[in-house]
């Protein structure tokens, strides 16, 4: 006998294996084994798949609001295969929910809920709720901004439950605020309550159906009551196909991680910064639905239909008695989950659309991901002790973005984004910046909409061709570093005083002309005194448009905006039109 | 069941083979990332210190060890914590050299403390070094710790590093 075989005798004489294997892979499957069968295993799988990365991920989170961004961070970017780890298990969570979706679709429409296997049908709707808690407890954990504001709506929306609902919203929160009680809450529930809760109804659920075996289409049911039809046992064919189709899907997984390097990470949740939150895709519909019932018929919205929806499922056994599984005997009932199904098709398309077409979406979307890339420059040096969100608060660039939001772009846009009454300032003073000014000063993106300024230079592109703008755009480019005696700028400043910019612009500190002085241009200093004072005769003097900001800001908020436009000169400008 | 409904043996022994490959992938896609996330601190080595100023030279007297605090940033996980203290060192000058070592014993772990004619004693089970950290009595299995000194401008630099305790050739842990 061979080793293998020993083994297993031995094995089966102290625990009857054979028997027990027996049981589970001699399941008969009447008809055959069928592709349309694999779904329940896919989704089998993909639960163990998400237990066992969850319980890689588990090794390094720590769900508290000071720490969670960061333990994400890290296992993205410092642990070895951390960020394929995320990207499993993120997207794992919308392979089964596209898979538990398609297994039910597959159960409608063989009519395997009719009875007797109505137990199997209630326990599956249970399992589609766990996955829902799973999706909402889970989204919370990075406590990133996406996360944090998306969850934040929906225990709102749980709030408005009548009579129960501040209490709901209270219990789900762990308090009246949302913060690390919340997290520690979604933990304890994403980690232990909800899989032990899952796990015991996946027993129920499986128990229930081998009672029953699998529901074959009628004409082979009735064959096999006669005992003339083809049965497959589920090993090894049924099986195969599981495996296949179970290949198939984690493949898929593997490359979207792959592909987009890991799952997303938006910058550290902030309770102060509230972007337009959205839901994970599974939960656009009910987004979407949502922006039909404003005001008086929000409760409509989020619990009418809902409810209705879900009352529809649980009924379903008990409504369709006809005998007969065939979809066409029950064409009422199977129209009706089509119905559904394309009502959730048709809403999540028009919500993305609804977004793609919305420029303000378009631009929330780059300020996230500009954000985000922020965050992840700073992580990178360490994060403080005070955590992360107090990390990206501190950070002077931040800092001076928001300033710079709130006290600048009612007349500066940046890019494009912003008001348009003063010059765009992407690319501030960068070579490219200076090159336009030059060319047109009075161009509409730039100074053409001040009115006191809008004729005062000479566009200098009807005088000057292109490499002659640009030498002199490079030189005072220089400024900002003290490398504008450098002999590179040497022809921009020859240039400079032949064509007489130098006769309404001084390059020597402190003396008053027509236009701005350019002594030290674009260093902190000289930006620092232009926001401090633009009315002062160095700068635009008497026919200045730009309020004095030397009051009106802390020295600290001052040097955090001045980092800030400093910054923009590293980015390209938006081209004249 | 009738045997002609049984495959015959050719096919389900492709299916088994098939079931098996399409497992084995699984495992491997999924278990790599998981099974590293679980042994990754064995890659990991700790992170290094650099040289640290911990006192000036001219403040050392000869003959007496002195104690001094080792302050520098330190990360744990995720965090990098500012300036603090990270451990502590006993200072020997000898002239115009110092000799830095490790007050952790290597016997157990405990704190060693300097005596006043320059020998060393640990106070948890009695080993005793001499002014150099040398063994003279006691369970201790190696010499004090020796830790790496730069003398720079008049400031002494060390590095500050841990060893392995109760094993008679010295490791960096």
């Amino acid at each position: 006998m061979t080793p293998r075989r020993r083994l297993a005798k031995w094995l089966d004489e102290r625990a009857g294996l054979t028997a027990l294997m027996g049981v589970a892979l001699d399941e008969p499957v009447p008809g055959g084994a069928r592709f349309a069968y694999v779904f329940g295993s896919a989704a089998f799988l993909l639960m163990i798949m998400q237990i066992a990365t969850g319980i890689g991920l588990a090794l390094y989170y720590s769900p508290s609001a000071n720490n969670a961004w960061s333990s994400v961070w890290y296992v993205q970017t410092q642990v070895w295969l951390g960020w394929l780890l995320r990207g499993l298990h993120y997207y794992g969570a919308s392979a089964i929910v596209i898979v538990v979706g398609m297994h039910a679709l597959q159960v409608v429409l063989f009519g395997a809920y009719k009875a007797p296997r109505e137990a199997v049908w209630l326990s599956g709707l249970c399992l589609a709720a766990l996955l829902f808690g799973f999706a909402l407890t889970g989204y919370l954990l990075p406590w990133d901004q996406k996360g944090y504001w998306a969850t934040r709506v929906a225990t709102s929306i749980a709030g408005t439950a009548p009579g129960v609902g501040g209490g709901l919203q209270r219990l789900a929160q762990g308090g009246a605020e949302y913060g690390t009680l919340t997290l520690t809450r979604f933990y304890a529930m994403h980690v232990v309550v909800l899989p032990l809760a899952f796990v015991t109804f996946v027993g129920l659920h499986v128990l229930l159906f081998r009672r029953h075996g699998v529901t074959a289409p009628d004409r082979v049911a009735e064959a096999h009551a006669a005992k003339q039809a083809k049965v497959d046992a589920f090993w090894p064919r049924q099986v195969a196909y599981d495996a296949v189709f179970a290949l198939l899907v984690v493949a898929a997984i593997a490359l979207v991680a792959v592909r987009t390097h890991g799952a997303p990470l938006e910058a550290p949740a902030d309770p102060t910064q509230a972007p337009l939150p959205r839901p994970e895709w599974y939960f656009l519909a009910l987004f979407q639905l949502l922006k039909y019932f404003e005001g008086p018929l929000e409760a409509v919205g989020t619990q009418v239909v809902p409810a209705l929806l879900a009352a529809f499922l649980v009924a379903l056994p008990f409504l369709d008695r006809r005998p007969g599984r065939d979809w066409r005997k029950r064409k009422p009932f199977v129209a009706l989950v089509a119905l559904g199904l394309a009502g959730y098709a048709g809403l999540t398309f028009a919500a993305v659309r609804a977004d793609a077409k919305d420029p303000t979406i378009a631009g929330r979307k780059r300020a996230a991901e500009e954000a985000a890339r922020r965050a992840m420059e700073l992580a990178a040096q360490g994060i403080p002790p005070e955590g992360a969100t107090l990390m990206v608060a501190n950070d002077p660039l931040v800092r001076g973005q928001r300033i710079f939001d709130s006290q600048c772009r009612a007349c500066h846009a940046v890019n494009g984004e912003g008001e348009k009454k003063a010059p765009d300032l992407g690319g501030y003073l960068s070579a490219a910046w200076i090159a336009q000014v030059v060319d047109d000063p009075g161009a509409p993106h730039l100074y053409g909409m001040v009115h006191k300024l809008a004729n005062k230079m000479d566009p200098y592109g009807k005088k000057l061709k292109q490499p002659d703008i640009e030498a002199v755009a490079g030189y005072l480019a220089a400024f900002r570093a003290g490398d504008e005696d450098k002999p590179e700028h040497g022809a921009g400043k020859e240039i400079f005083g032949e064509v007489g910019c130098d006769s309404c612009h001084e390059v020597d500190p402190n003396k008053p002309n027509d236009g701005p002085n350019f002594h030290g241009l674009g260093t902190d200093v000289w930006l620092s005194e232009l926001i401090e004072d633009p009315g002062s005769p160095i700068f635009y003097g008497a026919n200045n448009a730009m309020p004095a900001f030397r009051d009106k800001l802390s020295p600290a908020d001052l040097k955090a905006v001045v980092t800030y436009v400093a910054s923009l000169s590293g980015t390209p400008p938006i081209a004249a039109k | 069941m009738p045997d002609e409904n049984r495959p015959e043996r050719g096919r389900r022994g492709f299916f088994a083979a098939l079931t098996a490959v399409c497992a084995a992938a699984v495992a491997a896609i999924a278990g790599v990332p998981i099974v590293g996330a679980i042994f990754a601190p064995l890659r990991r080595r700790s992170a290094e210190v650099g040289f640290v100023p911990v006192a000036r030279l001219d403040a050392l007297p000869t003959g007496r060890p002195v104690r001094v605090a080792v302050v520098a940033e330190r990360r744990d996980a995720w965090v990098r914590y500012p300036a603090s203290e990270i451990g502590a060192v006993w200072l020997v000058r000898e002239g115009e050299g110092v000799l830095a070592l490790s007050p952790v014993c290597p016997h157990l772990g405990c704190g060693v403390n300097a005596k006043p004619d320059g020998t060393f004693r640990c106070p948890c089970h009695d080993s005793t070094f001499d002014a150099q950290g040398h063994v003279t009595g006691g369970p201790s299995p190696r010499a004090m710790d020796p830790l790496p000194v730069k003398l720079a401008g008049g400031e002494v630099l060390v590095r500050y590093e841990r060893f392995v305790i109760g094993t008679r050739e010295r490791k960096q842990s």
